[in-house]
């Protein structure tokens, strides 16, 4: 169970986001919907504590920032240089490197972890590929192995199916199911409200406080909807800070 | 005179038997340290920080302490300030280095042209290196710092390298990233300190940037992109040398002069992304009527 209580993040003047009370069940996929700057990846980005924030967030009691193992991030795939001299399996492979350890080198498990990763994904014949030479559904499924191979029971992924195929948008939530089925949790950014919201058991519907959250159904009222996109021109913008 | 003799003549002389062994070394940590600046987007905080030793050299001067130590104090805490000023103001980054740098280098100038009458210090052989002045403790100096560099990447490579690739998931990994940034400053320090004989501060980023850039053209990996780089800077700094000796010329900026060399060189011919690669792939594949496609950068 991950529980969030009294959760804020500030930014300059505004609140990005405020007053958010969660309680995440595990074995769900959630999706966090919601307009432009709402804080969808504000709010995973302060739950993992890589930005400051206010309030608490606990993973079955204990505070989350003392068992980050547990958790897996999957960034924005625009937030680093795809340019960068590292083939499809060193990224991979940083995914393993809290379970390396300092001032060790990777081991036999460590190489069979990224390897199964790539199989899942379906990425094993690129292993060897420089990452820059890849497409972005591909870059995408590197992320997700690179998460995979993690081991995580959370799994927290910032807007994974902006610029991707449908292939990969497939391949993803078809992915996302067996882990939900394995006894994983997934929360899920998504940019916006597309087909693509059927897949979720939860929806986290944001605007720069929760809306709504629970079951898929229970979530999309008009009045949520209302609530979440109301005076807002069609998928426009949104850029100010809520009070 | 034989090729033999050609190159055995310079190493007749002591003064040039350490000249080029500090080369070598200088050449190999600025090839290493220089790819993180190069992945990492930082080559012009690499300029800055070399710029920002020269206080702290000549106030290590003035209270007769160590002038490595001085300086490399000088360069963390200016990259430190860089980040401090752009964190707590609206000011950017690239604003906060010409101010740090400028300001540091400055008062460096002032300080030192003060105290040059009384001590024996040259202004110039700090901005611009005296590689053939280079004493028995300066090279021994330079070994231990080359050393700990080295040894310091070799343990915490699998963590620079996530780090340096993805900051934002090495921390959600747990990776202490604010320490990881340090040391990498501290690196980067302790290589421009190690290099200040040899090249001088105005010149070091060229020995840092080049060798690697070249290097980045040609190769897929991490690993093997330092290994080509420390391979042509080590090139660059026996040729350069060489040429300086015969043909009479500063020695620092020759070793410049053929690190850049090299870069145009991979820039113009590298077999996947050299600019005239791809006139002549163009040209076989039958588009020479076209234009040329936009110069091979991606």
């Amino acid at each position: 169970m991950l529980t969030i209580a009294n959760l804020f993040v500030r930014y300059r003047q505004n609140l990005a986001l405020t007053q958010v009370d969660l309680a995440v069940a595990p074995r769900r996929i959630v999706g966090i919907i919601g307009p432009n700057g709402a804080g969808k990846s504000t709010l995973i980005k302060a739950v993992l504590d890589l930005i400051p924030a206010g309030g608490t967030v606990a993973l079955d009691g204990r505070p989350l920032r003392q068992q980050l193992h547990r958790v897996a991030y999957v960034p924005q795939r625009t937030a680093v240089d795809w340019d960068y001299p590292a083939t499809v399996a060193d990224v991979v492979m940083m995914g393993r490197c809290r379970h390396i350890g300092w001032l060790r080198r990777p081991g036999r498990p460590d190489r069979e972890a990224v390897k199964s990763a790539l199989e899942r994904v379906g990425m094993t014949e690129y292993a060897d590929c420089q990452i820059g030479e890849l497409s972005g559904g591909q870059q995408q499924r590197v992320f997700l192995a690179r998460a995979l191979a993690q081991q995580a029971d959370w799994l927290f992924l910032d807007e994974p199916f902006v610029g991707v195929d449908q292939t990969t948008e497939a391949v993803l939530f078809a992915i996302f199911r067996q882990l939900r089925d394995e006894g994983k949790t997934l929360l899920v950014v998504n940019h916006d409200l597309g087909e693509a919201v059927d897949h979720y058991d939860d929806i986290l519907l944001l605007r720069n406080r929760v809306v709504a959250f629970g079951p898929r159904k229970d979530v999309f009222t008009e009045a949520n909807l209302a609530a979440a996109y109301g005076g807002l021109p069609g998928r426009f913008v949104y850029s100010g800070g809520g009070r | 005179m034989g090729w033999l003799e050609w190159l055995a003549e310079p190493l007749r002389y002591p003064f040039m038997q350490r000249a080029l062994l500090s080369a070598l070394l200088v050449g190999t940590i600025c090839a290493i340290t220089g790819s993180y600046l190069i992945v990492r987007r930082l080559a012009l905080l690499g300029d800055a920080v070399s710029r920002a030793v020269m206080p702290g050299l000549a106030i290590a001067f003035i209270v007769g302490g160590n002038i490595f130590v001085g300086a490399f104090i000088a360069g963390v805490l200016s990259t430190a300030l860089i980040g401090y000023i752009h964190t707590h103001s609206k000011i950017k980054e690239d604003t906060a280095m010409g101010l740090v740098f400028s300001g540091f280098f400055a008062t460096g100038i002032i300080l030192i042209t003060k105290i040059q009458s009384e001590t024996k210090v040259d202004l110039m052989h700090f901005l611009f290196g005296n590689i053939l002045g280079v004493s028995e403790s300066d090279l021994l100096a330079t070994a231990v710092i080359s050393a700990a560099v080295v040894a310091t990447i070799l343990l915490l490579f699998k963590e620079l390298l996530f780090h340096s690739f993805d900051p934002l998931g090495a921390k959600a990994a747990g990776l202490p990233t604010e320490a990881l940034h340090l040391v990498l400053m501290s690196l980067i320090a302790l290589t421009i300190v190690a290099s200040m004989q040899s090249v001088g501060v105005v010149l070091v980023i060229a020995l840092m940037i080049a060798p690697g850039a070249t290097a980045y053209l040609l190769t897929r990996r991490l690993p093997s992109m330092m290994g080509l780089a420390v391979l042509l800077g080590a090139v660059a700094s026996l040729v350069g040398l060489y040429l300086s000796y015969y043909l009479d010329i500063a020695s620092g900026p020759a070793v410049v002069v053929v690190s850049i060399a090299c870069f145009v060189l991979a820039f113009l011919f590298s077999p996947r992304q050299g600019l005239l690669t791809r006139l002549w792939q163009d040209r076989k594949a039958g588009y020479a009527e076209k234009p040329a496609p936009p110069v091979g950068l991606r």
